[in-house]
């Protein structure tokens, strides 16, 4: 284990390169040698971008610049952290380099995966390795598998806990100050009426506790963008709700590791932030507010042990005072309060080095999402706009802008297309034209 | 009251909840229970895919809670296509049933496919107030147990049980069975869904994919038959003019009503993902899943991972390709339900043991 372990991590959206931030936390015996690449991004938060330059030699380079980089081939595995389609089409790219020295592929999820496993999953499968985050990730996939050609998939558990902490000396509870940290989610929840009841939640849970501080920290600031899009930041539904809100209710853009340090006690609905607040030492709880709904997440953070209505509760300090921790068994099925950590990746990465795995055999019948290649079907929809079949080149787009919803020249072509007027439809066609190859 | 007789009602809104609360009406008075099927006709205005069933007793879901019915029964099961009234009513009756000094009805409902993933969570959030949920399979039943694993003992949960696929029908009638090997002349079912695949264009580019090997397999005849209903007069294909298409004579519509006897006569069936697929293939037909569409859980095709019979359009070229495909994973559809043979057994013994 002299020679370094060279890790190229690559991410794109902020929840993307945070998942890869929570990876690099690597014992220095295993001697890993960490290279991130950030895909450029319109609206990707600075302050991401400079905590991933710490961690290691930071890249800003395009997917097509980064296949071609002639130092691709001398990293002993890549990790990619990117929205589905875009990590199958990562894969079958390297696929077409020679198989002798191709680095090893894996990837993993960004934190918790409330919805669409069995989607995200598929996009994945073929991959020599995948991380997931504890026994609750492994059941659901075993489910998924059993008994199909993708059975021996290989996977790592690597936990959720996502913060280096062992050197840190946390405040404790007395010495915290009195506030209560709510970590926003951009789409938990997502309907208009519920975000505007969670932010009078708040409020009234702010007015009946006046010597505490209840802190909104939103996912992100006005103008950057995340994994998710959002219409409403969660600053217009404080104003939109409240007008003036209470004085010791306020918006905190101050990274949250800070705001948890410093914090009693922290809110969710069902954001991965719950186990970070666990990192800091600050007690999370989660709102049961809104019943079990699948839309919001819900459904997996309810079994927490943490699970509470903030409406019903009398004030802050009386929940502070009565706030049991949360499930250790819940804890453990998730991926945190174990021996679950990025090492494990490093090990199972040097294993198949060593006594590498075949992939799973492509077997008729059995397709997953990863068999679909965006790129031909970027193809497919040129060459039935060649053919003036407009009504193929929508659906085709239509299937594009499912697979990759934020593609921007996807979403150009589709409106080129549905363009009524011929000479619009032209004069689009002719200002969008990019060749796919 | 375990396993004793029950007066057990079963609820209906549409053509397809009809027909299922048919066959397990017929199943529970095998075994001795009393059962009366609920619910409107189905509109004169629309056509279904299915055999016409008339419930017993026309009455909708709300109208039931005040009726004497209600007061004699052991059990509701409730299977609407609409859900947004199942928890208002479940609360009603058992109110109403308090004030009264009654025992309310034990309730159970269930979905009329085998779901999985996010699909299979909603159906159970959509029936949490119930007393029974009734899932098809052990994969359902598995994987709802571990989602709801560690909630708190003050969250309605109902209990869980796998009855297997009591909404349609077991076997196609005497003679049905091909044993797997159909003769010629050979017919594709195709069974089309009302808002699958879900892209704007896709029925169309369906429709000239299913022209093309009409006219390259002249032998094989092919149906497409809509697995919903529709109003009458309404084309599956939005501002479908049948000027503008040139159909083979070997290519047609199907005729209301008759799902059922296409899938026994069919020698293959075809779908992106409709829930008479795996009757198709427990039937014994040969059926291809189209996989062009993805694995996502908007075109429904998070179900069929597994199977082994998805494939991408592209692989046939000639209808006969379509018998030399590989047959279904077959412990995939038991775990899907098709391997729960004593459901109706194990829905009174569930029943009975609710009971006080």
């Amino acid at each position: 284990m002299n020679h370094p372990f060279k890790l190229l991590l690559i991410g794109d959206s902020d929840s993307q390169l945070l998942a890869c931030e929570a990876l690099c936390r690597f014992p220095s015996s295993l001697n890993v040698q960490i290279t991130i690449n950030a895909i450029p991004r319109e609206g990707t938060p600075d302050l991401i971008l400079q905590r991933a330059a710490a961690l290691g030699d930071l890249w800003r380079l395009d997917m097509g610049q980064l296949l071609s980089h002639p130092s691709l081939h001398q990293f002993d595995a890549i990790g990619v952290y990117l929205t589905g389609s875009k990590i199958s089409d990562f894969r079958l790219a390297l696929e077409l380099m020679p198989s002798l020295g191709r680095p090893l592929l894996f990837c993993g999820f960004n934190g918790v995966v409330l919805e669409k496993f069995m989607e995200g999953m598929s996009w994945r499968l073929g991959y020599d390795l995948i991380c997931l985050s504890g026994p609750r990730d492994r059941e659901t996939l075993a489910r998924m598998l059993e008994g199909t050609p993708f059975a021996g998939q290989c996977t790592v558990l690597t936990g959720l806990q996502r913060q280096s902490t062992t050197d840190q000396k946390f405040l404790n509870q007395q010495q915290r100050r009195k506030q209560l940290v709510f970590a926003e989610q951009v789409v938990m929840p997502s309907n208009s009426v519920e975000r505007a009841n969670l932010v009078r939640i708040l409020a009234d849970l702010a007015r009946r506790s006046p010597d505490w501080e209840v802190l909104v920290k939103p996912r992100i600031a006005p103008g950057e963008s995340t994994f998710h899009s959002t219409t409403n930041h969660i600053s217009a539904t404080l104003q939109q709700t409240l007008g003036h809100p209470p004085d010791n209710l306020r918006l905190d853009y101050r990274p949250l590791p800070e705001l948890l340090r410093q914090s009693r006690l922290m809110a969710t609905v069902s954001s991965t932030a719950f186990f970070d607040a666990l990192d800091f030492g600050c007690r999370p709880m989660v709102m049961a507010d809104f019943g079990i709904n699948p839309t919001n997440g819900s459904h997996v953070f309810a079994g927490s042990g943490v699970w509470q209505c903030l409406d019903d509760v009398e004030d802050l300090d009386a929940l502070d005072s009565s706030l049991p921790a949360p499930d250790p068994d819940w804890l453990a099925w998730m991926g945190y309060g174990t021996d679950l950590a990025p090492e494990k990746l490093i090990r199972a990465l040097r294993q198949l080095q060593s006594d590498p795995i075949e992939s799973p055999l492509t077997k008729p019948g059995y397709l997953s999402n990863a068999n679909l290649s965006f790129t031909q079907l970027r193809r497919d929809a040129e060459r039935a706009i060649q053919e003036k079949n407009w009504n193929e080149a929508e659906s085709l787009l239509r299937l594009g802008i499912l697979m990759r919803p934020t593609h921007r020249n996807v979403a150009r072509r589709l409106r080129a297309v549905q363009a009524q007027n011929r000479i619009i439809r032209r004069l689009v066609l002719s200002v969008t034209y990019r060749d796919v190859g | 009251m375990a396993e004793g007789k029950m007066t057990i009602l079963l609820v209906s809104d549409d053509d397809r909840s009809a027909l299922a609360c048919q066959l397990l009406a017929q199943q529970l008075e095998q075994r001795g229970q009393t059962c009366l099927t609920i619910g409107p006709a189905l509109s004169e205005r629309k056509h279904s895919p299915l055999p016409t069933v008339t419930p017993q007793i026309p009455l909708s879901l709300m109208d039931l809670l005040n009726h004497e019915l209600l007061e004699s029964a052991s059990a509701v099961g409730v299977f609407m296509r609409r859900n947004d009234q199942l928890q208002h009513f479940v609360d009603a009756h058992r109110e109403l049933a308090r004030q009264r000094g009654q025992r309310a009805a034990k309730v159970f409902s269930g979905p009329l496919e085998a779901s999985v993933g996010d699909n299979l969570v909603h159906e159970l959030s959509d029936r949490q107030s119930c007393d029974l949920l009734v899932v098809p399979g052990e994969r359902q039943r598995k994987e709802l147990e571990a989602i709801t694993q560690f909630w708190p003992e003050s969250v309605a949960l109902p209990r869980i049980a796998a009855i297997g696929h009591w909404f349609s029908p077991e076997r196609p009638p005497l003679g049905g069975l091909n044993g797997g090997s159909p003769k010629p002349p050979h017919t594709l079912l195709v069974l089309v869904q009302e808002s699958i695949p879900t892209q704007i264009g896709a029925k169309a580019q369906l429709l000239r994919q299913l022209i093309r090997w009409a006219e390259t397999s002249p032998e094989w005849s092919i149906v497409v038959q809509r697995d919903h209903s529709w109003e009458r007069g309404q084309p599956w294909i939005a501002k479908f003019k049948s000027s503008d298409w040139t159909l083979p004579a070997n290519l047609d519509f199907g005729a209301p009503g008759q799902l059922l006897s296409q899938l026994t006569s069919c020698s293959a069936c075809l779908s992106v993902s409709s829930a008479w697929s795996l009757t198709a293939m427990a039937w014994g037909r040969q059926t291809f899943m189209i996989g062009d569409y993805g694995i996502h859980t908007t075109q429904g095709t998070t179900a069929f991972f597994g199977s082994g019979s998805m494939h991408r359009l592209k692989t046939i070229d000639q209808l006969d390709q379509l018998l030399a495909l590989p047959p279904v994973n077959a412990s995939w559809l038991q775990s899907m339900g098709w391997g729960v043979h004593d459901g109706t057994t194990r829905l009174i013994r569930c029943l009975g043991e609710l009971m006080p």
